[in-house]
């Protein structure tokens, strides 16, 4: 962790100071493992990517998948934006390889850092 | 995944299980739901916020086995679906739902806003449909709508829908101009040069391509989607 730091808004809103801001704060800090888990199986999904014979049809990759709509979900109606462009270009280059384009693995490990700064909240 | 699973005997454990039926001290006559979807972090947010808005939700789920086990039992109001769902898609639920005849109504509440996919849920029975960035109050308002008989899309997505499949023809949306103007069936079929009886099926069409229940609602929508200015 750098300290980066996330107020998370109130569900799929604007920010407020809410009651029902506080609430769903604690339910984001309460999935944290599971939300952390999550994209540690997207970053192991890139690892697979840039090793030889990495094939799109592995498991771990679909699975990796299967949890970046997820969190797209999960960030898009928490408000939490920035990690949601963070989820959507890595959904965008994952699309990419599918589509046949080789992966961009470099890139892709940063928005995984990115993306694990991005969830935290304090 | 077990709808047997009880929460509060579990302790405030997350799990992508799905938990039991609950009550929140809603009033008694507010709309009723069930929440389906396989993140349970999105289930507990839902929930807040829905019930910070009036609605009970009376039970989640996690796929769709799940959820017709509680539609059966618990027959809220409305469901609300999100559209990837393990198994069975939240379409293909919300088409069973209808299918029973049990008086249930569907919403849609998906992170997919493409075209396709929306109109794939509205062909199949769903009577809403929402993105999940859609403000809660918006949420709130769609599952009253829908729970009161009538059709909610989200307008940014029913723009893009509209749009991009081109579904509104060119005269159909002079028509809606006409309609956003306050021009009655008589007279935009004489700006027109075409029968009232054209019109009225312009006007038809129109309105079950936006979801609209009114003329008035219909124009809204395209307003609120920017199909109009």
């Amino acid at each position: 962790m750098d300290g980066h730091t996330v107020t998370p808004h109130v569900f799929g809103g604007a920010a407020t100071k809410s009651a029902l801001g506080d609430r769903l704060r604690e339910v984001w800090v309460m999935h944290l493992p599971s939300t952390r888990a999550k994209v540690a199986n997207v970053a192991r999904a890139v690892e697979l990517l840039g090793a030889p014979g990495a094939a799109i049809t592995d498991p771990a990759f679909v699975r990796a998948r299967g949890q970046l709509h997820q969190l797209h979900g999960a960030t898009a109606a928490f408000g939490h934006r920035e990690a949601e462009q963070v989820v959507l270009e890595i959904q965008e280059l994952f699309r990419a390889v599918v589509g046949g384009a080789p992966a961009d693995v470099a890139r892709l490990r940063e928005l995984c850092d990115e993306l694990r700064r991005r969830i935290e909240v304090h | 995944m077990s709808i047997a699973f009880d929460r509060h005997a579990a302790g405030p454990v997350p799990t992508e299980s799905a938990p039991p039926i609950r009550r929140n001290g809603v009033a008694a006559a507010a709309v009723t739901c069930v929440v389906v979807d396989d993140h349970a972090l999105l289930r507990e947010g839902m929930r807040l916020g829905l019930e910070a808005n009036g609605i009970e939700v009376l039970g989640e789920a996690g796929d769709g086995t799940e959820a017709m086990e509680l539609v059966r039992r618990l027959r809220p109001a409305v469901v609300l679906l999100d559209m990837r769902l393990p198994g069975e898609d939240g379409a293909h639920v919300a088409q069973r739902i209808t299918e029973e005849g049990l008086g249930v109504r569907t919403l849609i509440v998906s992170a997919y806003a493409e075209p396709a996919i929306v109109a794939r849920a509205l062909e199949h029975g769903s009577h809403g449909y929402l993105s999940k960035d859609a403000p809660i109050a918006m949420v709130a308002a769609a599952v009253r709508s829908i729970a009161g008989g009538k059709r909610f899309v989200d307008p940014g997505v029913a723009g893009r829908l509209l749009c991009e499949e081109g579904t509104l023809s060119e005269r159909e949306v002079e028509v809606l101009e006409m309609m956003s103007r306050g021009m009655q069936n008589m007279t935009i079929a004489h700006e027109l040069g075409i029968s009232v009886e054209t019109v009225k099926a312009h006007v038809s069409r129109v309105m079950g391509k936006l979801g609209g229940e009114s003329r008035t609602e219909a124009v809204a929508i395209a307003l609120r989607s920017g199909l109009i200015f």
